[in-house]
């Protein structure tokens, strides 16, 4: 086996030194926070576990965990089809498919509490255009009905995040060898058999990176319903992420807070995990034939 | 200094074992390099993999059964524990 030299990790300090004052630090006070009950900075209580026994009992936080895994869910149900079908009638190449790459990326380069307000006023039933219009179909005021909300934010999400399923499917699409559609085209195949056996197989690891980072993005989901319902009608789109920094900076709940943050890093980190794994696993058995 | 971090002793042993099985695992890894394998896990890890593995189920257990049982806290570290070693040994 071939010596390894570890030298170049000293390459990576300055960014695990940055790490540390960014994240590292403030995982370990929020640690701290998660076994006190913290009144003022001098007057603090050890009361170990309590905080997580609150926050695993808690029917808020459990409910709060569903909806925002039933919204990952629906994501990937809608973002994942809908990008695979506008990859695949979107322009193969010419001035047109520039075109079409530049209009199907804008939404991804737009901030988020912008594209937040914006959909904000344009689904308002009185002033905004879409709001206004669909009022004239069908009774719909996302201020007010639960369901209308969910919709918005859903539908927001839909509008900002299609694009980067597009693009990652658009050029998993681009990496089929044209001997390929060639061979499906002589034994006289199908579109939905050329999909089925040809560009399917053969977009399997993009879908599954697309697939994860949704899941993972859509999970931590905040400044869309922040910006656009503030968690309302109610309680309809208070995900995991609203509800904690409700707790955390609206009720100055630091204990629970930091209990509730540490369960949530906890499900963030094993989902990274799996992406990680998934990103990598061709190349982990290409380690081990090696060996 | 660090009074804004409102520090406690456990959780500074937590992170104090976490930093030295780091700097151990980082040491231990120089002087003999890390071998893979494929255990019952169906992915190739070498040890420091499982190790996170272990850390990352041993938490997720624990914070299940802080959810799912009230008190008996040490019967879910020591099965906690118990999950941690199976992954480091055959995962």
């Amino acid at each position: 086996m071939k010596t390894r030299n570890n030298k170049a990790w000293f390459l990576v300090l300055p960014v695990i030194l940055t790490v540390s004052f960014t994240a590292i630090l403030p995982l370990m006070t929020v640690a701290n926070y998660a076994v006190q009950d913290i009144f003022s900075p001098t007057d603090r209580l050890f009361i170990g576990m309590d905080w997580f026994y609150n926050i695993t009992n808690d029917p808020l936080i459990f409910n709060a965990f569903k909806r925002s895994f039933s919204f990952s869910i629906q994501v990937l149900l809608i973002q994942i089809p809908l990008g695979i079908a506008i990859a695949r009638i979107m322009p193969k190449s010419g001035w047109k498919a520039s075109a079409a790459l530049v209009m199907v990326a804008i939404p991804l380069i737009i901030p988020w509490n912008v594209i937040g307000t914006t959909w904000q006023i344009f689904a308002r039933p009185d002033i905004g255009l879409g709001g206004y219009l669909i009022n004239k179909f069908i009774d719909f005021n996302y201020t007010s009905d639960p369901l209308d909300g969910w919709i918005l934010i859903l539908l927001v999400d839909v509008w900002h995040w299609t694009p980067l399923v597009i693009l990652l499917v658009y050029a998993g699409l681009r990496s089929i060898p044209p001997a390929y559609y060639q061979a499906a085209a002589i034994d006289g195949a199908s579109q939905v058999a050329v999909f089925r056996f040809v560009e399917l197989p053969k977009l399997k690891r993009v879908l599954m990176i697309a697939i994860l980072l949704r899941f993972m993005d859509s999970f931590m989901i905040y400044t869309e319903p922040f910006v656009i319902t503030g968690g309302g009608p109610g309680e309809a789109t208070t995900f995991l992420s609203i509800l904690l920094s409700n707790i955390a900076v609206g009720q100055f709940d630091i204990g629970r807070a930091g209990a509730f943050s540490l369960i949530y890093f906890l499900f963030i980190q094993i989902l990274s995990f799996l992406f990680f794994t998934v990103l990598t696993l061709q190349e982990r058995a290409e380690v081990t034939k090696a060996k | 200094m660090l009074n804004w971090m409102a520090w406690t002793t456990p959780i500074a042993i937590v992170f104090t074992s976490v930093v030295i099985i780091i700097a151990g695992m980082t040491i231990w890894g120089h002087y003999s390099p890390p071998k893979v394998h494929k255990g019952f896990l169906r992915i190739t890890t070498d040890r420091g993999d499982r190790l996170y593995i272990a850390y990352i189920s041993a938490a997720f257990f624990m914070v299940c059964f802080i959810g799912l049982v009230e008190g008996a806290l040490y019967v879910g570290v020591a099965i906690a524990a118990a999950i941690a070693a199976v992954i480091l040994k055959w995962g």
